[in-house]
């Protein structure tokens, strides 16, 4: 008790509240901003510790990186652009949800969610704290192996109407997953060459590809967010608020799976999420179907990611092993605070550790009022014409992309990723299934090399192996048969021509994988192997079907039956307008980043696009654009000076 | 629809006339960019962060310095970048892991790289490893450690945790498996608590002087020229070995131990500039404010090399015998 007062009256010191304050305002503003999440702000504050007392270093770093989840919802349910990686799942039906003029809603079931999740974690932090270091030494690496194949069942959640696509969209993420030089043999998987790809596809990259950039294209379709203009109302925030409290027992589950999860080293905030996620969908409740703006698909993940930061402190704070990575960026702190993660921490340090718990608390706490009281003029903005949005947010999400990589390469990979996500979108391949493939491949691949390197097959023997493995296959046999019931239900499907195109297309890739996968060493090339073989049965069977759709010449669209029900979300009729569209954009505002640097080309892309659309017209079009550039450098050169590579024409005129 | 559609087609056309007439070049002569070959928060980003609060002072026009992680492939990425992607009049600096200077020659295939073109400033520390096993695992003596059957931890076969591991098991003709994939020193030292694995073979003594571990280990081998203090009498595997051909390819090995903490400057910077950052990085290695800092940091022994040293020792290296190589890739195999 004395140590838990010693901690509440070191932090409650005014300067260490100021610092956290300040880091709860960063988090808030980074966890906004596509393309920079939690561990690019704890590099970016980091530094600024290195002369302060470690009560004031945590409240910043901990303040900062409890909240990036809970403000990433923001452009996640307005545009469908996820903040951060943590948000992703939340775009799926929180998006929905604006779409139909509930976003003051969704907000205030994601805040509420997030701030009893980020509570509850701190709390399960706090209550873990005297038997922190045997509950962790108790955790062998058969149980996160075992841990990580539970998470990859719920992918029979995740798979939508069509179950194969579902599973085929799994295992394309996992098979992306293993590009780049493999953890063990140390081989070059499908690096073409590129140093690049050396450490994978960036994960950051990937989600704002995948689902960002689709959306923009339905937004520039659509017209606006919202289709009917309505302006959105407290109550609808409040609505959104009761909802959350009234689903306890789901936000209660979440946390735990939040706080869990965050705890074993190698399952990030953006596997966790999607777990929550599927955990949320296998009992759809009331409402709209999972996938169409259902309320309880927004509560679960919001809740689970920010109960994380709690849960990952855990493994770190006890044996320096970093829970997340945004957690190995904290270790440095403790390295600069002359601080040894350690017994030590639950000892004679305790009240620092204690310290980190009222943090967390804290910071969630405000972070989500903050929010909330932003809620109504943020929620105006779904109304706002997509000729205005389109370019801005294009903007923020190009820049983002070039900031991870610092390479013309980036682009490349979001323009591919791009087409996939937006190909995948019409034509009902869930992402979401491809996500939890991508985020779960590579922590299942080395668990399952450490567990079997060290127990042999022993590790099959161990009592919560045995009933996690039994969760997993029990979650799936009873998807599996709610699949075989609901065969031959009569539902649109996607286009058939388009459709077998596109399968057969994935085919191809994965027997060309299947054949390169043949020559990495066993080791480096069994995960792949089975992926690309499992995926190549699959979209083959795919293909198939959609071939037999498209000889049948089924009717698509009106007087049928329902439209399938689920994630699928197609753009219709002028799919491939608004998809060019934001292609020839995104190429654009790309190829003028390379040429004169990042604000410069933001700033006319802007304003050019504005002003040629019809947006607006010229002088406001211009103060749009210079708004946007002027935003962009406050976040990506005031906040963190980064040195950006020299603009291709930077040399040419003499200014 | 349609007619936006077209409208974006055309702005697309003035963007690109608008901007060609109004680049702005931002070039600041004024600041140095310190690019580390590592993520955020690893000892390498913290050896760059403390170089960069210094250098300045000791450079002409007391520049500032700041620090950009460009992390990959083990710091090999920055390396090859510092090849000609970046500019090379001073204004950018590299901090590279030791082992690329061996890269090319322990992974010919896929990494083709040659360290001698990068202008080396000087090195910050000279550390020694050991292999070091938990005493519940019962492994007391150097003759246990070659005879026994039990795991070691190691990251990827190209991580330094695992070439020091693969060194003592082959050199000593030792039992022992390497578990590979572990993310990390610390999920290594990890497991070994949790009694998966006997211990690893990157230990220093920084760590073996955290609290406990000295008491829970048994040091059982050791590697590096380096004067190791109270474990001076830890055998020394290349002195183990007693083939010829077999013990210049440890050496090799072992000479990654040598310095660590190197800084470069990217292939083509001018002499005269290279001279002035190396002597700006000989100063700073002397001044009392940056050496009480690293004290205080406690994350590495200052122990600096000059640049001038590091171009002598790796040139010395990489003249020898091909057939050195060969042997030292079947001794980390």
């Amino acid at each position: 008790m004395d140590i838990v007062l010693t901690a509440a009256a070191e932090l409650a010191e005014p300067y260490r509240l100021l610092m956290l304050m300040a880091g709860v305002f960063a988090g808030l503003i980074i966890g906004v901003v596509p393309g920079i999440g939690g561990i690019f702000g704890m590099a970016l504050l980091l530094p600024l510790t290195y002369h302060m007392d470690p009560y004031a270093a945590f409240a910043l770093l901990l303040g900062m990186g409890s909240v990036t989840t809970t403000s990433d919802t923001i452009p996640a349910v307005l545009f469908g652009v996820p903040g951060t990686v943590g948000a992703v799942a939340t775009v799926v039906d929180g998006h929905a949800m604006a779409k139909k003029g509930e976003a003051a809603r969704a907000f205030g079931a994601a805040y509420m969610a997030s701030m009893i999740g980020g509570v509850f974690g701190a709390l399960l932090l706090a209550l873990s704290i005297p038997v922190m270091r045997p509950l962790v030494l108790a955790m062998k690496s058969p149980d996160f192996l075992a841990v990580s194949v539970f998470g990859l069942s719920m992918v029979a959640m995740l798979a939508g109407s069509q179950p194969l696509k579902g599973l085929a969209a799994a295992m394309l993420g996992m098979l992306a997953s293993f590009v780049g030089i493999d953890s063990h043999a140390g081989i070059h998987r499908w690096t073409f060459d590129q140093i690049y790809l050396w450490d994978g596809l960036p994960i950051v990259v990937v989600f704002l590809a995948l689902f960002g950039i689709p959306e923009m294209a339905a937004l520039l379709v659509r017209g606006s967010v919202q289709g009917k203009p309505s302006s959105p109302s407290y109550a609808g925030m409040f609505q959104g608020m009761r909802e959350t409290l009234r689903e306890w027992p789901l936000v209660l589950r979440c946390s735990w799976i939040g706080t869990v999860l965050g705890a074993v080293p190698g399952v990030g905030v953006a596997a966790l999420d999607w777990i929550a996620y599927g955990h949320a969908a296998a009992r759809p409740g009331k409402g709209p179907p999972f996938g169409e703006g259902n309320v309880r698909g927004v509560i679960a993940p919001e809740s689970a990611n920010n109960a994380k930061e709690g849960g990952s402190l855990i493994p770190t704070v006890a044996f320096g092993v970093p829970g997340s990575a945004s957690m190995s960026i904290l270790l440095g702190a403790f390295m600069v605070q002359g601080l040894v993660p350690g017994p030590d921490m639950l000892g004679k340090n305790a009240s620092v550790t204690v310290s980190m718990v009222f943090s967390i608390a804290l910071a969630n706490i405000i972070g989500a009022v903050t929010c909330l009281i932003m809620t109504r003029p943020l929620a105006r903005m779904a109304g706002v014409p997509a000729k205005l949005l389109v370019p801005i947010i294009l903007a923020f999400m190009i820049v983002g992309t070039y900031q991870a990589s610092m390479s013309p390469l980036g682009f490349v990979v979001l323009g591919l990723l791009g087409f996939l996500g937006m190909a995948m979108k019409e034509l009902n391949w869930p992402r979401s299934a491809f996500s939890l493939g991508f985020v779960l491949g590579p922590s299942l691949e080395s668990q399952f090399f450490l567990t079997y390197q060290i127990h042999g097959w022993g590790w099959l023997a161990r009592p919560i192996v045995l009933i996690l493995l039994a969760l997993a296959v029990f979650g799936f046999a009873r998807q599996a048969l709610a699949w075989y019931r609901a065969r031959g239900a009569k539902a649109v499907l996607p286009a058939a021509p388009a459709d077998t195109l596109f399968a057969a297309t994935v085919a191809l890739v994965a027997l060309a994988a299947t054949a390169t996968a043949l020559r990495f060493p066993f080791e480096a090339g069994i995960f792949p192997l089975i992926s690309a073989t499992v995926l190549a049965v699959l979209s083959l069977a795919v293909t198939a079907q959609a071939l037999v759709r498209w000889r049948r010449g089924q009717a698509d669209g009106a007087g049928g039956p329902p439209p399938a029900a689920g994630e699928w979300n197609p753009i219709g009729a002028f799919a491939l307008r608004g998809n060019g569209g934001v292609a020839v954009l995104c190429a654009i505002l790309a190829v003028l980043v390379l040429l004169v640097g990042h604000l410069t080309a933001s700033f006319v892309f802007v304003t050019a696009a504005i002003a040629l659309s019809g947006g607006a017209r010229l002088p406001s079009a211009a103060v749009y654009g210079l708004g946007t550039a002027a935003a962009i450098y406050a976040v990506f050169d005031l906040l963190v000076p980064q040195p950006w590579p020299a603009p291709l024409l930077g040399g040419l005129l003499p200014i | 629809m349609r007619k936006s559609f077209g409208e974006f087609i055309g702005a697309a056309a003035l963007c690109v006339a608008v901007t060609l007439g109004g680049v702005a070049a931002g070039s600041a002569a004024d600041v140095v960019t310190i690019q580390v070959g590592y993520g955020a928060g690893g000892s390498y980003d913290m050896a760059a962060r403390l170089v960069g609060r210094h250098l300045g002072r000791f450079l002409p026009g007391t520049p500032e310095v700041i620090v950009q992680n460009v992390p990959g492939g083990g710091s090999l990425k920055l390396a090859q970048l510092l090849l000609g992607a970046v500019p090379a009049d001073g204004s950018v600096i590299g901090a590279i892991g030791p082992g690329t200077a061996l890269a090319a020659k322990l992974d010919p295939e896929n990494v083709q790289f040659d360290p001698q073109k990068l202008k080396w400033l000087g090195s910050l520390g000279a550390v020694e490893s050991f292999c070091a096993v938990s005493k519940a695992s019962g492994i007391a003596t150097a003759e246990d450690f070659a005879t026994k059957e039990f795991h070691i931890g190691a990251s990827g076969k190209s991580s330094t945790t695992y070439l020091f591991a693969a060194l003592a098991k082959n050199a000593l003709g030792a039992k022992f498996d390497i578990v590979t994939g572990f993310d990390g020193v610390a999920a290594i030292e990890l497991a070994m608590e949790r009694g998966e694995i006997a211990g690893h073979c990157t230990f220093d003594r920084n760590d073996l002087a955290k609290t406990g571990m000295s008491d829970a280990m048994n040091v059982i081998v050791r590697f590096g020229r380096a004067d190791v203090g109270e474990y001076q009498s830890v055998p020394r595997v290349t002195e183990m070995v007693t083939d010829p051909a077999k013990k210049q390819a440890a050496e090799m090995v072992e000479s990654l131990r040598d310095y660590d903490f190197p800084f470069v400057a990217p292939a083509g910077t001018p002499d005269d500039v290279v001279a002035v950052l190396r002597d700006a990085f000989d100063a700073m290695t002397k001044d009392p404010a940056f050496v009480a800092e690293v004290e205080k940091h406690g994350e590495f022994k200052l122990q600096p090399t000059s640049g001038k040293e590091l171009e002598r020792m790796l040139a010395e290296r990489l003249s020898v015998d091909p057939a050195v190589f060969d042997t030292m890739r079947q001794l980390v195999q």
